[in-house]
């Protein structure tokens, strides 16, 4: 922990942030979002380029202020509050740049002092942090001379230099290769296991369901989607499909499917088909597999079926254009409807309550 | 049975830095460890060297003391006055650009310290160049006919002069428009030249100048004038580089109050010594300190970005009754600005009545005068309408009335000075120019009183703006009331 960082309050939530709104002269950046992360948590922010995930991030992080509603980040509300918020937060942008004249070792010195480390302390603290993120065999090279990768690296050393209990990424692997990638992923990997709570942003959404407990996803402004990636890889519905090969004769599976409770056949295939179940539960897909097992079913390969988040992404914003383009009256802005895919994480609150107009006048010239 | 593969070294852990203590500020060592490797400092300081060594040599050999010493005054003060404050230039916009000023805002530096930090390592640079000098002041006294005290002092005051155009580049380098930043580096070149050519003339060549009054330059002068200069230098930087500060802070922060009663605290002072000081060259100095604090505090204050963040005014509100009505005058924004204005004009006017302002045209003068400031703080109202910062702004708005004065100073001095005359009116600062050149009394007087019309008119919709944000400011108060 840094020197004299703030005590949280653990029954509040790492994040939680209510109606929030941010308006850029008439163009409203931030409508009305509203979500709560609780402590150790990692959420993914999705959302296109403009949609308002980095203004959202910029005024957690206390460098934009909110037109109206309210951010908290372990407690703390981020206008009034914004030195105790700084001192819980770890702020990763997606664009930074760096130095002239002044190795890694100088600039993450620079920053351990800028934090309030003295003495031993500082030299420690730098030790471990370029340590964990593999900066110490560079210490001595210039920074503005690093690779994108190492220079991210740097980035997220220097975010983690007074042991911020909550981390906001903004895009932190944009423009990394392959390699530098899996190098990052790990690191946040560690991180979400040291109980970090993490909001990050990226475009590439398959990672972000490998790494996030739930996924936020966010469209002109506003809240369209918060639940957990594994439920919206099924597709957010209430029911799992599986695909199933047996050995022998693939007509077995169909008269299993007649007598299994919870089951019925959706088709069949050369090795076998698919089986739908009326259920998402885990247990429940688990007694399915146990049941075809016990019966003497020989089966060769069973999964669920999952849907790309990328797909279910799409999916969301086209439903939600269908929704637009159906309510809107001639010449009126359709206000935002509520969320089209009632997912639930787990432990996630979902407060978007909306109250506004179905519709509002369109603006006046 | 062969032996295990050695395994690979670890790498060695980095060593320790221990170049600066820590009891420096973060700043201070980060710009130190940049600034003293970039090219700007490690040129200026090895060419003057050499041309030190080079002029040492030719004076001994030429014998021509005067040009040489010319030639060494000229150098020094070019170096510490003109090339030092360029690194100045970009200090704030090159943290902006490179999109490393959030990251430095996320730490415990506020933006003062970071203006802060920026001057004062430019400022132990240029100290660092006037103490390698000093070895060439000593062999210039052994070469005969050099005043070292004299010497020391001129590299003082050059250091002095050069630390505060560092902090005007510093505080300045924070507007986003390149012309502006040039504009005013012009401008304070310009200053500063005229401040080197006094200071040589005062110093070495040992002029009798006449120093507000006091005579001539004695010791005891000089030790007095030095202490006035500075505090009134300390002062004037703290300022520049709060308003540097104040344009690179998060929106909902408060640089204001701070600036505004530290000035009012030193012109009450002044206002004191005005008041009861018996000797009259004594308080025309009080009065000349009291209108150049007036006058860097009401550029901050007509210029500031209005907010109506809760969080700016609980302070105001914890502090009851008074602390609400003290908001109008110590809160961010231009508008509490012009209220705060009205009382730095009142004192202003009220010690100049006291000893210069005698005659109705002295008053028509001192109106114009006072009126002036509020001329570009309108102009740029109606024509930035959609700009929040409106430093950048002002100041154009002021370079563009300047220019304008100017032409028609030159247009009253070629033509019709009459027809000339009665556009002059239309803003103070021309009606104030033009009238100063106009040899008919009369003349005079009605240009005069035009101006003090326009400027009311000014005025007027200034307190009209004004009186918009003040309903939202007693709005915001009553916000953080309840939320108190």
């Amino acid at each position: 922990m840094s020197p004299a960082a703030p005590m949280i309050d653990r029954s509040q939530p790492a994040i939680h942030v209510e109606n929030l709104a941010r308006v850029f002269g008439s163009f409203p950046a931030v409508n009305g979002v509203s979500f709560s992360v609780p402590h150790g948590h990692v959420v993914g922010f999705v959302g296109a380029n403009g949609a308002g995930k980095t203004t959202t991030m910029r005024i957690l992080a206390t460098l934009d202020y909110p037109t109206s509603g309210t951010a908290r980040l372990g407690g703390f509300n981020v206008v009034d509050h914004p030195r105790e918020v700084r001192r819980l937060l770890g702020w990763m942008p997606d664009s930074f740049g760096t130095y002239e004249h002044m190795t890694v070792l100088e600039y993450m010195d620079f920053y351990a002092r800028a934090l309030g480390y003295r003495g031993n302390e500082r030299l420690q603290r730098t030790r471990e942090v370029m340590d964990f993120t593999d900066l110490s065999p560079l210490a001595g090279r210039l920074v503005n001379k690093m690779s994108k990768g190492q220079t991210q690296r740097l980035c997220l050393g220097r975010a983690l230099l007074h042991d911020p209990q909550i981390l906001i990424m903004d895009e932190p692997a944009a423009g990394l290769d392959p390699r530098a990638r899996i190098e990052l992923k790990n690191l946040i990997r560690i991180l979400a296991e040291e109980g970090k709570t993490i909001l990050i942003s990226s475009h590439i959404l398959t990672e972000l369901g490998e790494m996030c407990d739930s996924l936020l996803f966010i469209d002109r402004g506003r809240i369209v989607h918060h639940g957990a990636a594994a439920a919206l890889k099924r597709g957010g519905t209430a029911e799992t499909l599986v695909t199933v090969q047996v050995g022998g004769d693939p007509a077995q599976l169909a008269h299993w499917a007649l007598t299994a409770p919870h089951v019925t056949l959706a088709d069949e295939s050369k090795h076998g088909g698919r089986l739908r179940i009326d259920s998402a539960s885990d247990e429940v897909v688990a007694g399915v597999l146990r049941r075809l097992v016990l019966d003497g079913i020989p089966v060769l390969d069973f999964h669920r079926e999952e849907i790309k988040l990328e797909d279910a992404f799409i999916d969301i914003l086209a439903r939600l254009d269908r929704s637009h383009s159906l309510s809107a009256p001639e010449g009126g802005v359709p206000a935002q409807p509520p969320p089209l895919l009632p997912v639930r994480g787990d432990a996630l609150v979902i407060p978007e309550v909306d109250e506004t107009p179905r519709f509002v006048p369109p603006p006046q010239a | 049975m062969s032996s295990p593969p050695p395994l690979p070294s670890l790498p060695a852990p980095p060593p320790p830095l221990a170049d600066f203590g820590d009891w420096l500020s973060p700043m201070i060592v980060k710009e130190l460890r940049q600034g003293l490797r970039t090219w700007v400092f490690v040129g200026a300081f090895i060419a003057l060297q050499a041309i030190l060594v080079m002029t040492l040599l030719i004076s001994s050999s030429a014998g021509n003391a005067e040009a040489s010493n010319m030639l060494f005054w000229m150098l020094i003060a070019g170096i510490l006055v003109f090339v030092v404050p360029l690194r100045g230039f970009n200090a704030l916009a090159g943290e902006m650009k490179s999109e490393t000023l959030d990251l430095l805002m996320l730490t415990r530096l506020g933006a003062f310290r970071i203006a802060l930090g920026k001057w004062i390592a430019l400022a132990a640079q240029s100290g660092l160049i006037a103490i390698s000098v000093l070895p060439y002041v000593v062999l210039r006294y052994f070469g005969g006919g050099v005043d070292v005290l004299a010497e020391l002092r001129a590299l003082v005051l050059l250091w002095m002069l050069s630390a505060a155009v560092t902090a005007i580049a510093v505080a300045f380098s924070a507007l986003p428009s390149i012309i502006i930043r040039t504009l005013v580096l012009l401008a304070t070149w310009f200053w500063a030249m005229m401040a080197c050519g006094f200071v040589v003339a005062a110093t070495i060549e040992e002029q009798n100048i006449d120093m507000f009054g006091f005579g001539g330059a004695t010791t005891h002068d000089w030790w007095f004038f030095l202490t006035l200069l500075t505090a009134l230098w300390a002062y004037g930087c703290y300022f520049v580089l709060d308003i540097g500060a104040s344009a690179i802070a998060p929106p909902a922060s408060n640089h204001a109050t701070r600036k505004r009663l530290i000035s009012l605290a030193l012109m009450l002072t002044a206002f004191g010594f005005v008041l009861f000081w018996p000797d009259p060259q004594g308080r025309d100095l009080a009065t000349g300190c009291l209108c150049a604090v007036a006058a860097v505090c009401a550029f901050d204050c007509l210029t500031e970005t209005p907010t109506v963040s809760p969080s700016v005014y609980a302070p105001f509100v914890r502090r009851g009754w008074l602390g609400r009505r003290a908001a109008y005058f110590l809160a961010p924004g231009w508008p509490t600005g012009v209220a705060f204005y009205f009382v730095m004009a009142a004192m202003v006017a009220a010690a100049l009545f006291r000893d210069t302002v005698h005659t109705a045209y002295d008053g028509l003068v001192l109106a114009n005068a006072l009126l002036s400031p509020l001329t570009p703080l309108a102009l740029a109202l109606l024509c930035f309408r959609h700009t929040n910062r409106l430093l950048g702004p002002y100041l154009a708005c002021a370079i563009v009335l300047a220019i304008s004065s100017a032409l028609l100073l030159f247009m009253m001095n070629v033509g019709n000075a009459d027809n000339v005359a009665f556009v002059g009116v239309l803003t103070p600062p021309s009606a104030l120019t033009l009238a100063l050149d106009l040899s008919d009394n009369t003349s005079e007087k009605q240009v005069l009183a035009g101006g003090v019309i326009s400027g009311s008119c000014i005025l007027l919709f200034l307190l009209i703006k004004a009186a918009t944000h003040f309903k939202a400011l007693h709005r915001v108060m009553r916000q953080a009331a309840t939320a108190l």
